[in-house]
């Protein structure tokens, strides 16, 4: 699936759609390790389901 | 543009951190599955937000990768192999039609003859490649060689006697060298002297075919016979470097491959100011001027090659030294060859006689069959055996003689190495085992160096100094420098030539980023990028 932000508008409620290709190449390095980080976040972050689930 | 997607994975960190996932009220039951009900909500967001992040990564790297291809210099398409060989091609040749060089060299027949020592089968087609490169020398130049040249001793007779037939396969000749390596082991050593006493009695007629066989070479690289070799030599490894240093993506390699840190490079960066400072008597406190710079970078390409020649100096001084001992013994050295002749010439005869026994020959009442007395297979054995020790002091005698027809006191060390290179079987015998390192690399790649070493073009001082000069020449160098405002000590040049060769490699690769134009900034996202995992 190719990421589009256009696709996003609606959950994020930007009103402009952005293009990476507008990046400069640092920002674009500066991104990539933003979305990392982000990333390494957001999987730390994922709940455990506590007790029997079938109960 | 990049705030906003830095906004939006702020707002998604703090959509990701409003979930409550704790109630107060109700009971331990109602609490856990409103806990678990609200885990399940923010772990289908989460999800949906890493596939949204991931998607946005792959889409942030491929287009890096796509500037990346634009900022990396195009590979050129030079074969660097192809012209590493044509250069080595044409030092061949200039060694070949030096007239230091022996005449048994310039056909490279003790090369050749040097391999013939093997006995095992790993070896066996290396032999054979050697063997046939020597028959095919004879047959261009009209002597052409038959399995009855070869009589030299039963052993030799049958292994050339496959050689030489016309319909055998590989898998013949191994049959026959298995059969006859356990009868004799020696007996590649019996075909190696068959062919040296061929090479010695056609030496007329060897050296006569020879312009010939010089001209071939030239042919096959395409110069005439009026192209004053040495000089193209010359102008084709100046090129070579040229090309080689004005190489855009050859420049950019390492620093791609991260082997070098672009930022080091950079005038401002301090790595780069404290190598230049230290070849600049009265190192300025601050920065290097651009004059300064300027006198560092034009003395840099000399310098690379003063390392390169200094090193090769003392790697190769011992066979100076022998050149100088063998020198200094030239008077006793007279009719030794001759004597050593005779001495082989009789034992010849012996052997002739006894190996005639061991084949069917005519008498006035028929052909008498070969004997099969096994004494006569013995004494036939080690009279070869007996022989190649002779030959060896022959060979000895020869090279004495060589050295004294060829060089004196007055001679450069140049000239003495390429009259070590020109000479094989010395080089082979006796100058290899004189080599620091001669147990951990092959003859053929000290030979190899050696001939490279003693042909450059480029040689400051080896060849202005005669052998018979106590030179030490860091001191001579590092004055020269002094002078020019250079600060190299002849410390630097004989404790720290390693450390000195490594801050000469980099001014050198300043000077190439500088004229090639190459923009740091870019190779310094490169970097960053290949960093990224």
């Amino acid at each position: 699936m190719v990421y589009s932000m256009e696709n996003e508008i609606d959950t994020l409620g930007i009103k402009k759609a952005l293009n990476i290709e507008d990046l400069t190449t640092e920002e674009l390095i500066d991104l990539y390790k933003n979305i990392e980080d982000f990333l390494a976040y957001l999987k730390a972050n994922k709940e455990e389901i506590k007790g029997d689930e079938e109960s | 543009m990049m705030d906003k997607y830095l906004e939006d994975i702020d707002k998604d960190k703090t959509l990701v951190n409003s979930y409550n996932l704790e109630i107060t009220q109700g009971t331990k039951k109602m609490i856990e599955d409103y806990h678990n009900k609200m885990a399940r909500v923010k772990n289908a967001e989460i999800d949906r937000l890493i596939n949204k992040y991931e998607t946005l990564k792959f889409q942030t790297k491929e287009e890096l990768e796509k500037r990346k291809a634009i900022l990396t210099p195009v590979k050129t398409k030079i074969d660097y192999q192809a012209k590493d060989e044509y250069n080595s091609k044409l030092c061949d040749i200039v060694a070949q039609e030096n007239p230091l060089s022996s005449w048994q060299f310039r056909y490279k027949f003790r090369r050749l003859l040097s391999n013939l020592k093997g006995n095992s089968n790993a070896e066996l087609d290396k032999i054979n490649e050697c063997i046939g490169d020597i028959v095919s020398v004879f047959k261009k130049a009209n002597i052409p060689l038959n399995k009855d040249d070869f009589r030299y001793s039963t052993f030799a007779y049958k292994y050339m006697e496959m050689y030489l037939s016309a319909n055998r396969t590989d898998e013949d000749l191994k049959d026959c060298f298995n059969d006859i390596y356990w009868s004799c082991p020696d007996f590649i050593m019996h075909i190696k002297l068959a062919l040296l006493k061929h090479i010695r009695g056609s030496e007329k007629e060897l050296k006569t075919y020879l312009p010939k066989h010089l001209k071939e070479s030239r042919n096959e690289l395409g110069i005439s016979s009026s192209t004053n070799v040495k000089k193209l030599y010359k102008t084709s490894m100046h090129e070579y470097e040229e090309t080689r240093r004005s190489d855009e993506y050859k420049i950019s390699e390492k620093f791609i491959s991260r082997e070098l840190q672009p930022e080091n490079y950079i005038r401002e960066s301090s790595v780069r100011i404290n190598i230049l400072k230290k070849y600049l008597n009265n190192a300025p406190i601050k920065g290097i001027t651009d004059e300064e710079r300027a006198k560092i970078f034009e003395t840099s390409e000399e310098m690379t090659n003063l390392i390169y020649e200094l090193e090769n100096y003392n790697y190769f001084k011992p066979l100076i030294v022998e050149i100088n001992e063998r020198l200094k013994n030239k008077d006793s050295y007279k009719g030794k060859f001759k004597e050593k002749m005779k001495e082989i010439n009789k034992v010849e005869k012996e052997r002739e006689k006894i190996v005639s026994k061991l084949f069917p020959r005519k008498t006035l009442f028929g052909i008498k069959p070969a004997s099969t007395d096994e004494n006569f297979i013995l004494a036939q054995n080690n009279t070869i055996k007996n022989l190649n020790g002779l030959y060896e002091e022959l060979r000895i005698a020869e090279i004495n003689d060589d050295i004294v027809s060829k060089l004196s006191e007055a001679s450069t060390i140049e000239q003495a190495l390429q009259f070590c290179t020109g000479h094989y079987s010395y080089f082979y015998n006796t100058l290899f085992d004189l080599l620091p390192d001669h147990e951990e690399i092959t003859v053929e790649e000290a030979h190899d160096r050696l001939l490279r070493f003693a042909y450059c073009p480029f040689n400051e001082f080896i060849n202005k100094t005669y052998i018979s000069e106590d030179i030490v020449p860091e001191e001579i160098i590092s004055k020269r420098y002094q002078l020019l405002g250079i600060n190299i000590s002849t410390e630097d040049l004989q404790d720290n030539l390693d450390a000195l060769k490594k801050d000469v490699e980099f001014v050198e690769r300043c000077i190439d980023i500088e004229k090639a134009n190459i923009s740091f900034e870019d190779l310094i996202l490169i970097n960053k990028i290949d960093k990224l995992d």
